[in-house]
């Protein structure tokens, strides 16, 4: 009888998880906006993250409208960027970029970290690699600049499997097989296969960072903000909808 | 091993380096110090000053771009250190600028249904906001957890210990 009592506990237990799991996700997917690459800022279920020079400091939010400092993280120097994809942390810093997992969410714990030559790096990714743009040209560092692509799909262990030099890129975004580079023009490039990614396509505008949401490009520049509508079964289909002049 | 490598090497480098520095300096006399004052002013705050500056005001122009930040129909563009314009952009061929939301040192935000998350300055700040942003309040600050905003050449300011500072500006 007790034995009977348990399995149902547990099993009451299991369909408690998976419930909350899902609404969870849910949620996530409705409930928060989105940033470009540059961003400092995230949020991962109920906690914030964010990155200054040195730290990762992270807020609990269970109660949206009053943070909660509960942590700060030494993570190394000259941090930029923080990006999330599922329970990943990816930082991004003059010298490298570091990986971290949330299982505990209170105290990220470092995964890997990549070392580069010294250059302004964000870095996004998705299921199976991270792309990592290397600007040298604006007095970050060295005077090369470059697109990286690595192989994280164990990762703890991120492989470098491409590397091709660019002008001086900075903010980039995922658009299904198709990667947005802002470069000295938005490059546009097709990395069905990452480690061969083929340039497909250009804008000539001069932008620093992107958002790619649904079928909406919203690009930043210095001289504006410009909208476009893509197309993701023909990329050569790019519509303009809008410009803000500044 | 490797890292221990790397150091020695850096070791002999920066020796041989600094023997060109001296080098130079026998060689010419015209040798430009390095500034010791930074070519910035910092615009600080009293912390009771700086504390009531985030407020929203009806549009302004957008003088420099920042980051942005997409939610729902709005997309946010930051004006660094100086605050986000606000922009409803449900039809993207026609954005339309809504608001001026002023916070003072921001560069960040992030945004979990109806609270945003931005930097003010030194500070983290929780803010609540309605449909058309005409009413946004703090629900949280959290003093003193981003270091200390540096002078683009990066020196520190030389301030008061009640003041904050939200910016820097060119000396003449």
């Amino acid at each position: 009888m007790k034995k009977i009592i348990y399995i149902i506990f547990v099993f009451a237990l299991a369909a408690c998880t998976s419930d909350s799991d899902s609404s969870n996700q849910l949620e996530a997917l409705s409930d928060q906006g989105q940033g470009g690459s540059l961003a400092r800022f995230t949020i991962l279920n109920d906690y914030l993250y964010t990155v200054d020079n040195n730290e990762l400091d992270v807020f609990n939010i269970s109660n949206i409208e009053q943070p909660v400092q509960v942590n700060t993280v030494f993570i190394g120097f000259n941090i930029e960027t923080l990006f999330k994809y599922k329970d990943y942390l990816y930082i991004g810093s003059r010298s490298g970029m570091f990986i971290y997992d949330t299982e505990n969410p209170e105290a990220p714990n470092q995964l890997a970290s990549v070392e580069h030559f010294t250059a302004c790096d964000p870095v996004i990714a998705n299921d199976t690699h991270a792309f990592v743009t290397l600007d040298g040209s604006a007095g970050c560092g060295a005077n090369i600049s470059a697109l990286e692509i690595y192989d994280v799909t164990e990762v703890n262990e991120p492989v470098l499997i491409s590397s091709r030099n660019l002008i001086g890129p900075k903010g980039l975004g995922l658009y299904g097989n198709y990667l947005f580079v802002c470069d000295d023009e938005v490059k546009i490039f097709d990395i069905s296969n990452p480690e061969e990614s083929v340039l497909v396509n250009s804008i000539n505008k001069n932008a620093f960072d992107v958002i790619i949401q649904n079928d909406l490009l919203i690009l930043i520049g210095n001289n504006g903000l410009y909208q476009y509508q893509l197309n993701n079964s023909d990329i050569q289909n790019i519509i303009e909808l809008s410009t803000l002049n500044i | 091993m490797k890292k221990k490598t790397h150091l020695i090497v850096l070791f002999v480098f920066t020796i041989l380096f600094t023997s060109c520095i001296w080098d130079a300096t026998d060689d010419t006399d015209d040798i430009i110090d390095p500034p010791f004052q930074s070519a910035y002013e910092a615009i600080s705050l009293t912390r009771e000053a700086f504390e009531t500056s985030t407020e929203v005001i009806g549009t302004k122009t957008l003088l420099e771009t920042g980051k942005i930040y997409v939610k729902d129909q709005y997309l946010l563009i930051n004006e660094p250190n100086k605050g986000f314009h606000i922009y409803d952009n449900s039809n993207p061929a026609n954005p339309v600028n809504i608001k001026f939301l002023k916070v003072l040192g921001s560069t960040d935000i992030t945004i979990k249904e109806n609270v945003l998350y931005i930097n003010n300055a030194v500070d983290l700040i929780a803010l609540t906001y309605n449909s058309d942003f005409s009413d946004v309040q703090i629900t949280k600050r959290i003093r003193d957890v981003f270091p200390v905003m540096l002078s683009p050449d990066r020196f520190y300011p030389n301030i008061g210990n009640d003041e904050v500072v939200v910016d820097w500006t060119l000396t003449n």
